[in-house]
């Protein structure tokens, strides 16, 4: 009994160790500069090694697409010379087209966006206005904003809209 | 944003007085003004209603249905909720996504893809300590998955694992616990801890199963019934099973981590020095044996 | 509005013209084109001509392009303002105070007796808010911060939004170092002058060691800062009138910002100020 009583106690003391709480300020030693370590270590500076360490580290910037010639995922580059063209839609910073599906809070709204428009914003805005009609017997409603460069159709429209530009090269 | 209606912007101020501090503003309409029951119109019962616990200041506890029994204390019992808080979840990445990346280079296939890479590309986020385990490859996109890679996952399904397997690559699915998660997920915050790269810790008994067996292309099963398991999908699904041995890119398709290991070539107990570009490994006896078990 | 400021445009157009110089270059020195990162594929560079400061006169070096998406960006007054009333909110500490019912001294007794007196209100202390000299119940309590943090792009927009107009509104000048010949106060004085820079200008070099003469003139005068890049700020380019850039400086402001444009994460910048978000 006594033995089985003693063997509680240490138990006890560990497990009161093990797990601190509600330590404060002054519970908590000040940092000690351990000059003297026992435990031996080697630096290694192989560029091979170096090379998995700098495998691991994450690029700063996005890097730009190089050229394939197909794309399995429905991805496509945007087209080179397009300075002729009356409009232009600036691709993303992750090089995907700006078209986006604005649903408000009850899922009932739906509406989509097409953002980074440059140039005749009117031009576009009527060209796809006649694309998506004839998926809607009523009036499609928009909203141009030529200052900040978006337009805006009530609906969802998003993958009709990224085909056509896809298809324009955009 | 339109260039032309920038241009005109600019043209424009090229007219008006030079922009200062002195002439610039909200646009009108953005700042609400809070609007408190004060004054005139905003008297009488100041924006507090009429008598009750509402205008006194003495407001209801919060689910307080005013005396039956409220919603919040119906319930005694919630089974749904049970070991809630020890079930693992893997946010999933699709086929499609993986492809998506690869067409627009974030991701280099010619190297073994595992979660940091996709971490790496910020295209995807990993909370470790809300549960989540890793990547749950999903299904969609898998009829137009054509990109030859060795990829690391910690969930996969059959279907997934075929279309990887059609288009000449590896799988495996392989399990991290969340201090190695935490190291994984960000490495830069990680080194510049300088603390040891821990040991990847094994899965836990309920997980064992998933990682063990062959046809999941787990990490811990014996890798000729792997190869077994791959001819069998391959006649299942009906594609021809691409002969990895003589691909040129066989070294890189075979690479695998050890079960102990968190990051490519770099082993447990090992500290990076990112500022100087150094690797210290230690030396002592003890703590070889117990990074090397 | 238009309508009142399109004539206005047609009749300055010309009366500008008076002032354009064409200034011969000297061929001795061959100036290298700027090269653009991140090319623009609608957008036309803007051009900036490349001036000397080492005489009074200007000297025409070369032209220089900058990238539209910098220097020619949505010219967005709204938020520039948000900018300029970050930058003077953040770091504010209001020290007013304001004492509470239980800080005002005295007031620990009740006055007078609950009933029975049938002129007097009933009440528990003589400091309570209602009456005379009693605490003030919400107000300013010091020290009370106005720390905030603007979005990360907000920022961004705000420093190429007016890096824009300042090139748009000619009070932008890129010169190709800041080394002048003399340490006399007068000589950039006559400079700024004579070249109609405005009067208040800010210079802006790649490193915050300047070369000495310009230090030691621009000293005294309050109206003519050095800053290095790191320094570059809404607030203070709206409080100068010039902006004076040097070639080099040119080229790190470019390359920060386009950097930061087309980062591969952003939820990392701002994570340390988010309180309770993920």
């Amino acid at each position: 009994m006594l033995a089985f009583k003693k063997l509680s106690c240490t138990l006890n003391k560990y497990i009161y160790t093990a797990c601190k709480r509600n330590i404060s300020f002054y519970d908590s030693p000040f940092l000690v500069d351990h000059e003297n370590t026992k435990i031996k270590f080697e630096t290694s500076t192989s560029p091979e090694e170096w090379k998995y360490v700098e495998r691991v580290l994450p690029p700063a910037v996005v890097p730009t697409p190089i050229p394939k010639n197909n794309y399995p995922s429905k991805w496509k580059p945007q087209g080179d010379n397009l300075k002729d063209r009356p409009y232009f839609i600036a691709r993303t910073k992750n090089h995907m087209l700006p078209v986006y599906l604005c649903i408000s809070q009850r899922g009932i709204r739906r509406i989509t966006k097409i953002k980074n428009i440059q140039g005749d914003i009117w031009l576009l805005e009527k060209q796809l206005r006649d694309f998506i009609q004839p998926q809607d017997i009523r009036p499609i409603r928009s909203q141009v904003n030529e200052f900040a460069g978006y337009i805006r159709f009530h609906g969802d429209y998003v993958n009709a809209i990224k085909y056509w530009l896809m298809k324009r090269n955009v | 944003m339109g260039s032309k209606t920038v241009d005109k912007a600019l043209t424009m101020l090229r007219t008006l007085p030079r922009v200062s501090l002195k002439n610039i503003r909200d646009n009108p309409g953005s700042k609400m003004t809070q609007k408190r029951g004060r004054g005139q119109h905003g008297g009488d019962y100041h924006g507090a209603g009429n008598k009750g616990s509402g205008q006194r200041q003495n407001y209801m506890r919060l689910g307080y249905e005013t005396g039956n029994r409220p919603f919040y204390l119906r319930f005694g019992f919630e089974p749904y909720y049970e070991r809630h808080h020890l079930r693992r979840q893997y946010p999933p990445v699709s086929l499609l996504q993986l492809q998506t990346m690869v067409d627009t280079d974030r991701i280099d296939i010619s190297k073994p893809i595992d979660l940091t890479t996709i971490c790496n590309t910020g295209l995807y986020r990993i909370f470790p300590d809300q549960h989540q385990f890793g990547i749950n490859l999903t299904d969609e996109g898998a009829d137009t998955f054509q990109a030859k890679v060795n990829i690391e996952v910690q969930w996969a399904s059959e279907l997934v694992v075929a279309a990887v397997e059609r288009a000449g690559g590896v799988i495996t699915t392989a399990y991290y616990d969340m201090h190695s998660l935490q190291c994984m997920i960000n490495p830069t915050k990680f080194f510049e801890r300088g603390i040891p790269i821990p040991r990847r810790m094994i899965p836990p008994t309920d997980a064992a199963e998933y990682y063990a067996d062959p046809s999941k292309r787990g990490y811990l099963a014996d890798p000729e019934k792997v190869s077994e398991e791959r001819l069998v999908l391959s006649q299942k699904y009906g594609y021809n099973l691409p002969v990895i041995e003589k691909d040129p890119d066989y070294e890189m398709l075979t690479e695998r981590k050890d079960p102990r290991q968190i990051f490519f070539g770099l082993n447990p107990g090992w500290v990076v020095n990112l500022k100087d570009k150094v690797i210290l490994k230690p030396l002592d006896e003890e703590l070889l044996q117990y990074y090397n078990s | 509005m238009l309508s009142n400021i399109l004539p206005r445009l047609r009749s300055y157009s010309n009366y500008l013209k008076q002032f354009s110089t064409v200034v011969t270059t000297d061929g001795d020195t061959k100036i290298e084109p700027r090269i653009l990162q991140y090319p623009p594929k609608y957008q036309k560079p803007r051009q900036v001509w490349l001036e000397n400061l080492d005489t009074i006169d200007e000297k025409k070096l070369s032209l220089l392009d900058l990238h539209p998406n910098i220097f020619a960006v949505n010219p967005r007054i709204d938020v520039i303002h948000q900018n300029v009333r970050w930058q003077s909110l953040y770091r504010y500490v209001s020290y007013a105070h304001t004492k509470v019912r239980s800080e005002v001294r005295g007031g620990g007794r009740k006055p007078w007796p609950q009933k029975g007196l049938f002129c007097r209100a009933r009440h528990g202390s003589i400091r309570s808010p209602l009456f005379k000299g009693g605490g003030v119940i919400h107000g300013p309590r010091s020290p009370t911060p106005h720390f905030y943090m603007l979005p990360f792009h907000t920022r961004i927009l705000g420093l190429t939004s007016t890096l824009s107009i300042k090139l748009s509104q000619d009070d932008l000048h890129v010169v190709n170092d800041l080394e002048i010949p003399t340490d006399e106060p007068q000589f950039i004085e006559e400079l700024v002058k004579s070249r109609n820079w405005g009067p208040s200008v800010l210079f802006i070099n790649e490193v915050d060691i300047m070369p000495r003469n310009i230090t030691v003139a621009t000293d005294l005068i309050k109206h003519f800062n050095l800053m290095p890049v790191y320094g570059l700020n809404v607030y203070s380019m709206l409080k100068h009138d010039t902006l004076v850039l040097t070639r080099t400086a040119v080229d790190v402001i470019e390359s920060k910002l386009l950097t930061h444009l087309h980062r591969t994460n952003t939820f990392n910048v701002m994570k340390k100020y988010k309180v309770d978000q993920v």
